[in-house]
């Protein structure tokens, strides 16, 4: 944890809580803010995009739906954002895009960039003050793919900082610890599932002694179930969303989710034993510790239990308290970034 | 194996490297993957890839990715400038390595310079050797092993690191897509109002934001 004086006392003018959340991952983009009649409101936008042409006739349609869209830098396409994308793309038999893949700004998507910077924008709303403080969620540097995240970092700093915010990155599963792990002291195992990647921290008192990524999440299992039975990725998305019970499946598209998800938490289970058996200052732990499942991939039924039989397969260097899942597993990360920006601030 | 079978080895491959079709070798610029969709290829963020000229000429996505920066072409340049490419082999030319990179990736200083000699002796003997053995006619008796020796006593610990140095891998910053934060896009969406809206009672958000204030004061303290 980054170790800071508090800020001076800055009475806020406007009706919240100087400090500002914000989780911006490749499915979901979610801000989080406190205002001063004690309700934390979060913003959700999904984090997809599809194209259409603009013609008069299209803009006003989606005007009249009161969809969301953006203009290309050659204003001859519409980008329309958001779950009427999601739409679109059903009605045309095409696949959404996304200006983040596998937890990282897309290099697909030429128009990424910019797309990224409008819903983030858009998403988080006015500063408070100038140099309002902004935590971000940025992954950690996988341990099994070589690409790195600063880049990723330094542009979404940039985005927000243009916005006249102080934007500061914190790693999505350390949120998590903010966020969840209050009453252990801040001291546990917290991971986040997103749908490109899986976030992971080990923390003792807030303090954070192993962080690292892993390149496969919620997007792996739909696309290698959906080619394990012939069927489209979007498809299996829709039937993860719908809401599944891993241990219980209903269909052949169940039986297949649940197939990979067994496999891809076992996966995260074996990098994390790997991860701790290269890591020298792990450190000792004088009691069990509690382990947190957080994010959209982690919300399918039965999934504590799938991942707590695969983590007892594995020797850990501490015992085990409880696997739990967290209290608000789609906005643990998004409540952790605020959290942390809300203690930069004195009470008012 | 006679004079005759080298040389008539060697000319073959002359002529086969004539007459194989050329390639054009391109380093991925980006973090992560570009997809050069119209001729199926992918390359990811650092890694070299081979492609054949006649479908590097035909691809649009490749020349659009070569203009925009995505990848860079390390060799057969010529191939995108018309009429001017040939099949005479290039040298392949190393992307350039920013300072910073240099210090942040420095890899396998600690070369253990005997070793290294030893084995420069014993290549520079084969090599002499075979070059020797093959020449038509041996005017003059040469001894590979002074010839050796007085390659390996040429190198210092220094020029082995400066040559080691110029192989360092590029895992950083080596991106350069142009992040140009005044650049709006035109939108009908208003700031603060994206996304759906859930609000939530804060008196345990409340609670844990005194519990991290502690902690980080118990901290500084």
């Amino acid at each position: 944890m980054e170790m800071k004086e508090p800020k001076k006392v800055v009475k806020s003018k406007n009706n919240r809580k100087l400090g500002i959340g914000i989780d911006i991952g490749t499915s979901f983009i979610n801000s989080a803010i406190m205002d001063i009649n004690d309700e934390v409101k979060i913003r959700t936008q999904r984090d997809a995009f599809f194209d259409i042409e603009n013609e008069k006739f299209a803009r006003n349609m989606l005007k009249s739906q009161g969809a969301n869209y953006i203009e290309s830098e050659d204003g001859k396409l519409l980008y329309v954002i958001g779950q009427e994308a999601l739409n679109f793309a059903n009605v045309f038999k095409k696949e959404v895009r996304r200006p983040l893949q596998r937890g990282v700004i897309s290099t697909r998507e030429p128009e990424a960039l910019l797309m990224i910077k409008t819903i983030v924008k858009s998403v988080l709303g006015k500063k408070q003050e100038s140099n309002e403080i902004c935590k971000f969620s940025v992954p950690a540097e996988p341990v099994d793919a070589d690409y790195n995240v600063i880049y990723h970092e330094n542009v979404l700093k940039s985005f927000i900082e243009s916005a006249g915010f102080k934007a500061e990155p914190i790693n999505e599963a350390r949120a998590i610890c903010y966020s969840e792990l209050d009453e252990e002291g801040f001291t546990g195992l917290s991971l986040s599932f997103g749908a490109g990647m899986v976030n992971t921290c080990l923390s003792y008192m807030g303090q954070s002694s192993v962080e690292f990524s892993i390149s496969r999440s919620g997007d792996w299992i739909d696309e290698n179930s959906a080619m394990a039975i012939g069927e489209r990725t979007a498809k299996m998305t829709a039937v993860k969303e719908k809401g599944i019970d891993l241990l219980k499946p209903k269909d052949r598209h169940e039986e297949s989710l649940g197939i990979f998800y067994r496999n891809f938490i076992a996966y995260v289970v074996k990098n994390f034993e790997k991860k701790l058996s290269q890591t020298a200052d792990v450190p000792e732990f004088p009691q069990p510790i509690s382990i947190v499942l957080a994010g959209g991939t982690s919300l399918a039924g039965s999934f504590d239990k799938v991942f707590k039989e695969e983590i007892e397969k594995i020797k850990l260097p501490f015992q085990i308290k409880e696997v739990r899942l967290a209290e608000d597993q789609m906005f643990a990360v998004a409540k952790g970034c605020l959290y942390s920006a809300i203690s930069e601030y004195e009470d008012e | 194996m006679n004079d005759q079978t080298v040389i008539a080895g060697s000319m073959w491959s002359q002529h086969a490297r004539n007459i194989m079709p050329g390639f054009v070798r391109i380093i991925g610029r980006v973090i992560g993957e570009v997809k050069i969709h119209d001729i199926n290829k992918r390359i990811v963020y650092n890694q070299v890839l081979d492609i054949n000229t006649d479908e590097a000429l035909k691809s649009d996505d490749l020349s659009n990715a070569v203009k925009n920066r995505w990848v860079e072409v390390i060799q057969g340049n010529e191939v995108f400038k018309k009429n001017t490419y040939t099949s005479a082999r290039q040298q392949v030319v190393q992307p350039q390595q920013s300072q910073q990179q240099k210090q942040t990736n420095v890899e396998n200083n600690n070369i253990n310079l005997d070793d290294l000699k030893q084995l420069i002796v014993e290549t520079t003997k084969e090599t002499v050797k075979a070059v020797v053995d093959n020449m038509p006619s041996k005017q003059q008796s040469i001894d590979t092993n002074e010839i050796a020796n007085a390659v390996a006593n040429k190198i210092t610990i220094n020029n082995v690191q400066s040559e080691t140095k110029k192989t360092e891998i590029d895992k950083t910053n080596n991106v350069f897509i142009d992040i140009d934060t005044k650049n709006e896009l035109k939108t009908n969406i208003k700031d603060g109002e994206l996304g759906t809206l859930t609000v939530q009672d804060a008196t345990k958000a409340k609670n844990k934001i005194k519990k991290i204030k502690s902690l980080k004061i118990n901290k500084l303290t």
